[in-house]
């Protein structure tokens, strides 16, 4: 199933979602936080789930961010991420503001409803820059429903990478990863 | 005007009766009755006082009468016993102030004033503010001013006591005194009028006096005259119009003296008067007729008499008028007078039983009484009917007689009626008779005749028909009528009663013959009065007289003279004293294709050839011919003219006696002529000689009619003038008459020259023999047509030349070119591309222009390419050619030349591409050319480049004439690829350098190859990528935008989207611009604004789309909602503040449901314009237009304007109006005549502002539409009409 069709039949959940989305003040850290990217043992710069765990009931809504950790400037991505397919359920991927130019990023969304999301995102260049300038940023949010109990993971493929302006690859040293537990 | 005084007087009265005692002292000063009259007082106002106030009288408009007429004054009481008329003047040179007076009804008391006045020439004045004038000259001793006495000549009071004041205008103490005078007026006291009106008496109350007033005044005054009376009439309808006073005079017939009492005017009147008419006499004017005192008479109404009828009757109109003439018989008698009238024997009206003591009809010159009838109405108009019919052409008379009177016994003057009755019968032939030479018949009329039925014109030909009988035995058979003469012989003028009917006879006639003559038609002969003569009025028969007879003719043998004989003997004359003689007859000749042609006639003697005597009944003509007759000819002998030949009973021969036809004896040879012109030029080949006999002819030897074998041997047929070859030839025979054909066997060569010749002796039938001898020699026409001898091409293949066998022209009229559309040349391109040829011109072979008569013709060529030397081609004629030699002999279908092989003067070229130039080279796909040469080729050198890309990959393959370079991917976008040709060479070593082709490649990610990428190229790139369609990979990529080289790796990932991103956005840096484009298509654009939110949703049909926001160039007024919420559609955006636009473009993948993008806008920008572009999933534009948010120029309130065109077909644009603050939806509905809805326009919210949608009918019915908006509450309709 591809996420059109995916989200053809949740986009009344998607606007939810969306709503909950724009009315919340941004998300602040606190580096002792055990969830926060510098005690993640991750080195940077690095791609990762946030919150890495999320516990949560059956048939609930939840999100999950994909985040940077420390990038180099980039103009593109390709998020490659495996979740438990017959355990949770993609409604819907909202680009956050890492691609963000004066102009809204470009996202193609592909989901094989087998366990594999294939998230596009490109940063369209304005008067400013052709990329952005890096750092640690939300790259995307990714809306979940649990349709089934029990814990399952969520990883970044092998697919997952990065693209600066001159079309060449953005390091990427290592992948965090998410654990989703259902009630 | 004096009747108004008698009121005021009653006024007065009833001031006296209310103010009987305003005071009791006494303000007049002399007290008087009319037994004082006449009365007269010259009253010192120096010594009197001012007992009466008259400045204070009212002047109407203008206030009191304030000047002065407050001084002395003297007042006189009057006492009347009884009503009078009575004058009161102080006009009298004892008068020497200036005095007012003034008339009061109580004493002392100044508002009893019934009337004042200031002078004699002033208004008489009234409490009512009325007035009277008569400006009266008066006569004082004021001298400067002498009017300023007064004068009221006639006063009608009633019996009572009057206060007269005469007052001082000068003041107090007076300044003089005034002289006043009382008495009866002058009046008239009665008329009387004689009985004829001419003498009127007038009765005065008193001797009146005329001349001046001075002259009067100082007793010097004279008796009337006439100009002191004023006489004036009305006719009132009445005959006087007119009255004079001729005199006037005493009671006793006296002249006038002055002082009469009884003046009789008399008058006369040039019109007598009818009765009714109104005479007025009266005074000429107040200055006319006074009293001794000088008093004037103000009669000037004068008295009014009404005159008596002292006018006889008299005729008024009758009908017939008098001395009329041309009066049916039948008509009655109208007679109207000027007023009724009687019978003064009786004094009764008049009627049939006393008629004829008024009237009397007779016949005037007769005098034979014709008994009448009589009817009238009202004795005005009378009807008289006489008792018979009245007899034509009569001269009737009424007489009205004296006994007729008015009924006031005025008499009638005797008078008469006279007129003449019409002639009404037709006129008649009395007689007719023969003319003692046949010459013409004599009619006799009744009457004089005419043509025209107005009594005009003479008889013609045209009216005067005849019969002729030749009877029995009678030797003329016709006769003509040749003109109509009077009985003297000259021309009909009209009136004629007798004519002559001229005529002209066909030939002697024997005596027996009759004539009668009648008119042509009912229209034909008039008589005088208009009546036509009947055509069944025939003359009586007349007979014609008998002439000299032809009885024999004999002819002599020899043609030389022919006997006549005559039934009589025949003479030169009428009188018998003169022979015929040679001049009296005239001769012709029928030729009859004969020989002799003229005839003349030499003398006439008697059968013994002697001289001619008179009297002879045989006479001989003796005559000449200029040839020999033939035996065909005839003569014929006639009188010269009806004139020349008599009879012994002196009756002539007619001119149209025609004596034969006689038949002459043959004394001629046969005559043979033959049909060639020695030296004719331009003879057929197969003309035929003739030689034509006009009689059978015969060998005089063996006197046997010819044969044909006995003409072959004398006849000669050679060329070249008897010195060349016998000609074959035949002969053909046929008789009565004789005509030998000879003809050529196998017809003459052309253009040869023949010789003939016929020699024989023969004679007809009669033996008249000759010697023939024909002979000619001529020139056969040139009949073949010109031909091409040879013919040469150039090197070049550029002309080629024919040369001809003798001169050529365009006319068979040896004139004239030739043209080049007359000949056609059939190209054979064997292989080669040069397969059409065409004539350019045709020259002489020197360039210069045919003009013709050219035997060499330069026919210059053009190829659809350059000749390689494979070609062949022939030239050709076809039928109708206007090829002609001098001749006329005109060119056949025919082939001019042999087969003409072309020359090689091709180089080698390239001819066809297999890939045009024009066309995208498919970057990610291998592309083979081929470049196809004109001809073989021997050898070539080439190279491939690209102006971007450092180097193009390929491989050639090279055949005879074509070489295939296959250019392998990728390419780089956005690139050029240049194959170029520097050297090429034929197999003739004819060769061609610089030969280039360039190939565009196309942007990476513009599918549709439309140059450009936008929201199409990203829709194709979202449903391929969705349909997993690699087809449609871009990436990965290498080098930069636009200049990527494509190598996709079969799958969809980040490169192909980078790819396309990059090209997107290289696009509009470097091509992004403000569309401008105001077409409208579809529906406008569904849009809301809601505070700085702009809401525009698309409709589910919508795909994708292109949404431009233009603004002042500086800063980005919009932003674009976040669009991630929403993943069914993939947005590209773009701002582009410098210039003044952003831009969004869009594709959706979840195609039917609605959809809705939030655009934020800063509220204080002003006219922000959009520009959309909205396609469907098959890629068509189903929206397309522009608006204006946040303008600051909106309507103001809800419109739909007329439909333009309207009537239309097959589509006509709405336009309407949305005004701010509109509350709903806008709804743009459009219905049928009854009522159903047939089309949805607009349904949906629109932004305020004016807009413009297309209507396209076109399944529709023609007729009546009804547009009808809705915005909000508030609803607009407009009539559309559809015409098919």
């Amino acid at each position: 199933m591809s996420i059109f069709n995916l989200l053809r039949v949740r986009i009344p959940v998607l606007v939810l979602c969306s709503f909950i989305f724009f009315t919340c003040d941004d998300a602040t850290y606190d580096l002792d936080n055990p969830n926060d990217p510098e005690n993640m043992d991750l080195e940077p710069p690095a791609l990762f789930f946030h919150p890495s765990e999320i516990d949560t009931k059956l048939d609930s809504s939840f999100s999950m961010q994909l985040y940077g950790l420390k990038l180099k400037p980039a103009a593109a991505a390709h998020l490659d991420i495996r979740y438990e397919y017959g355990s949770v359920q993609i409604d819907s991927v909202v680009a956050d503001t890492f691609f963000q130019s004066l102009n809204d990023p470009f996202q193609i969304v592909d989901d094989d409803s087998s366990g594999t999301l294939d998230y596009f995102i490109y940063l369209l260049p304005d008067t400013v820059a052709e990329m952005n300038e890096g750092g640690t940023w939300s790259l995307a949010t990714v809306y979940f429903t649990a349709i089934s109990t029990g814990g399952s993971e969520l990883l970044f493929g092998e697919n997952t990478k990065l693209r600066d302006a001159n079309n060449d690859s953005v390091a990427v040293k290592s992948f965090g990863s998410g654990f989703i537990n259902v009630e | 005007m004096w009747n108004k005084l008698l009121s005021f007087n009653q006024i007065g009265v009833l001031y006296l009766f209310l103010f009987p005692v305003l005071g009791f002292s006494q303000c007049f000063d002399t007290e008087i009755t009319e037994a004082d009259f006449p009365y007269s007082h010259l009253a010192d106002l120096t010594t009197e006082d001012d007992d009466w106030d008259q400045s204070m009288f009212p002047y109407p408009g203008e206030g009191a009468h304030e000047n002065g007429a407050n001084g002395a004054d003297y007042t006189y009481k009057l006492t009347l016993s009884q009503p009078a008329v009575i004058y009161v003047t102080t006009c009298d040179e004892l008068t020497n102030i200036d005095v007012q007076i003034g008339i009061y009804t109580a004493d002392c008391d100044e508002t009893s004033w019934v009337f004042f006045q200031d002078d004699s020439n002033t208004p008489i004045y009234y409490p009512d503010e009325t007035n009277e004038s008569f400006d009266f000259s008066c006569i004082s001793g004021f001298e400067s001013a002498p009017q300023y006495a007064n004068m009221l000549p006639n006063i009608e009071w009633d019996a009572g006591t009057y206060y007269i004041v005469v007052d001082d205008r000068a003041g107090t103490p007076g300044t003089g005194s005034v002289k006043t005078w009382m008495g009866y007026s002058l009046l008239v006291d009665s008329t009387s009028t004689s009985g004829d009106s001419e003498e009127v008496n007038y009765y005065f109350s008193e001797g009146v006096f005329g001349g001046e007033y001075s002259d009067v005044y100082y007793g010097n005054g004279i008796g009337l005259e006439t100009g002191d009376y004023s006489v004036e009439i009305n006719p009132n309808g009445g005959n006087a119009d007119e009255a004079n006073l001729t005199s006037l005079e005493s009671a006793t017939g006296g002249a006038l003296a002055g002082g009469e009492e009884t003046v009789v005017l008399n008058l006369e009147y040039p019109n007598t008067p009818s009765g009714g008419e109104i005479l007025t006499v009266g005074p000429a004017s107040v200055f006319s007729i006074f009293n001794s005192v000088g008093v004037p008479l103000l009669d000037v109404d004068g008295i009014s008499i009404s005159l008596i009828d002292l006018l006889a009757p008299t005729i008024d109109f009758t009908d017939p008028e008098n001395n009329s003439t041309d009066i049916s018989t039948v008509s009655n008698i109208s007679i109207a007078f000027t007023e009724a009238v009687q019978n003064s024997i009786d004094a009764a009206n008049i009627t049939y039983a006393n008629a004829t003591d008024c009237f009397i009809l007779e016949e005037a010159v007769s005098g034979e009484i014709l008994a009448f009838d009589i009817m009238s109405s009202d004795q005005i108009g009378f009807e008289i009917t006489p008792d018979v019919q009245l007899p034509e052409l009569t001269a009737i008379k009424l007489s009205m007689l004296s006994t007729i009177e008015d009924v006031n016994n005025n008499g009638f003057q005797f008078d008469t009626l006279r007129f003449l009755t019409a002639d009404e019968s037709p006129p008649q032939i009395d007689s007719s008779a023969m003319s003692s030479i046949n010459d013409y018949v004599s009619l006799t009329f009744n009457e004089g005749v005419f043509s025209n039925n107005n009594g005009s014109g003479g008889l013609t030909l045209d009216d005067i028909n005849y019969t002729f009988n030749a009877n029995e035995g009678g030797t003329c058979d016709s006769i003509s009528l040749t003109g109509i003469t009077s009985n003297g012989g000259g021309a009909l003028v009209g009136g004629e009663s007798t004519i002559h009917a001229l005529i002209s006879l066909s030939a002697a006639p024997s005596g027996v013959e009759t004539i009668t003559l009648f008119p042509v038609d009912n229209a034909s002969i008039f008589d005088a009065a208009g009546n036509s003569m009947n055509t069944g009025e025939i003359s009586d028969e007349v007979t014609l007289l008998a002439s000299a007879l032809l009885i024999s003719t004999d002819l002599a043998d020899s043609n030389v003279y022919v006997d006549l004989g005559f039934s009589v003997g025949i003479y030169g004359n009428a009188y018998l004293s003169l022979a015929v003689y040679l001049e009296a007859f005239e001769s012709s000749i029928e030729t009859n294709s004969g020989t002799a042609t003229t005839l003349t006639l030499t003398s006439l003697t008697n059968l013994e050839n002697n001289a001619l005597t008179g009297g002879e009944d045989s006479v001989r003509i003796h005559m000449v011919f200029n040839e020999l007759p033939s035996g065909v000819e005839t003569i014929t002998l006639s009188p010269t003219t009806d004139f020349s030949i008599y009879s012994i009973s002196r009756v002539p021969i007619p001119n149209g006696q025609i004596y034969g036809p006689i038949d002459l004896y043959d004394e001629h040879p046969p005559v043979g002529v033959d049909d060639v012109d020695d030296g004719e030029t331009n003879v057929s080949e197969m003309d035929t000689i003739t030689i034509s006999f006009n009689e059978n002819i015969y060998f005089r030897v063996t006197g046997n009619q010819v044969t044909l074998g006995e003409l072959s041997p004398l006849i000669t047929l050679k060329y070249d003038n008897n010195s060349g070859a016998d000609i074959p030839f035949l002969i053909d025979l046929i008789n009565d008459p004789p005509i030998i054909s000879i003809y050529p066997a196998v017809g003459y060569d052309s253009e040869s020259i023949v010789y003939y010749n016929f020699t024989a002796v023969m004679q007809d039938v009669n033996k008249n023999d000759d010697t023939y001898n024909f002979n000619a020699t001529f020139t056969v026409r040139d009949y073949l047509a010109p031909r091409v001898e040879f013919d040469t091409l150039a090197f070049d293949n550029s002309y080629l030349d024919l040369i001809f066998d003798e001169e050529i022209y365009g006319t068979d009229q040896e004139t004239g070119a030739i043209q080049e559309t007359e000949i056609q040349i059939e190209l054979f391109n064997n292989g080669s591309i040069t397969d059409t040829v065409m004539i350019t011109s045709l020259t002489r072979t020197d360039s210069n222009f045919l003009i013709g008569g050219e035997q060499s013709v330069r026919v210059n060529l053009e190829y659809n390419s350059t000749p390689s030397g494979d070609e062949t081609m022939v030239v050709t004629v076809n039928n109708g050619v206007s090829i002609y030699d001098d001749s006329g002999n005109q060119m056949a279908a025919q082939a001019l030349t042999d087969t003409i092989q072309l020359n090689d003067i091709l180089p080698p070229s390239i001819e066809m591409i297999s890939v045009p130039i024009d066309s995208f080279i498919r970057l990610m796909e291998d592309i083979p050319i081929t470049f196809s040469f004109n001809e073989k080729i021997d050898s070539l050198e080439f190279t491939v480049t690209a102006s971007v890309a450092d180097s193009v990959k390929f491989d050639s393959t090279k055949s005879d004439s074509a070489i295939e370079i296959v250019l392998e991917a990728p390419f780089t976008s956005f690139d050029s690829i240049t194959v170029y040709f520097s050297y090429i060479e034929d197999e003739d070593s004819l060769s061609t350098v610089d030969i280039s082709y360039t190939y565009v490649t196309p942007l990476l990610g513009d599918y549709n190859l439309d140059s450009t990428i936008s929201f199409i190229d990203l829709d194709t790139l979202v449903s391929r990528w969705d349909a997993n369609d690699l087809n449609f990979e871009l990436g990965p990529v290498t080098g930069v935008a636009p200049h990527f080289v494509s190598t996709p790796n079969s799958v969809f990932d980040i490169d192909d989207g980078m790819a396309f991103v990059q090209m997107w956005s290289w696009y509009q840096k470097t091509y992004g611009e403000i569309i401008r484009d105001t077409v409208v298509v579809g529906r406008p654009l569904n849009i809301i604004q809601h505070g700085d939110n702009l809401f525009i949703m698309m409709d589910d049909s919508i795909s994708s789309g292109q949404i431009q926001f233009v603004y002042d160039p500086g800063e980005t007024p919009i932003q674009f909602g976040s669009l991630s919420y929403d993943d069914s559609k993939i947005t590209l955006t773009n701002h582009r503040p410098e210039k003044g636009y952003s831009i969004l473009e869009f594709a959706r993948s979840t195609v039917g449901v609605k959809d809705t993008f939030l655009i934020k806008i800063e509220k204080h920008i002003q006219d922000i314009e959009i520009y959309y572009q909205l396609m469907d999933e098959r890629k068509r534009i189903v929206q397309k237009g522009t608006i204006n948010a946040n303008s600051s120029q909106l309507p103001s309130k809800v419109a739909l304007y007329p439909a333009y065109p309207n009537p239309f077909n097959p589509v006509t644009t709405l336009s309407f109006d949305v005004p701010e603050n509109t509350q709903g939806p806008v709804l743009l509905n459009l219905f049928d005549i009854t009522g159903r809805k047939v089309e949805t326009l607009i349904n949906g919210s629109l932004l305020p502002g004016t807009y413009k949608i297309k209507w396209f009918p076109s399944q529709m019915a023609s007729g009546l539409y009804f547009a009808k908006l809705n915005v909000g509450h508030i609803t607009k309709t407009q009539k559309i009409i559809f015409l098919k």
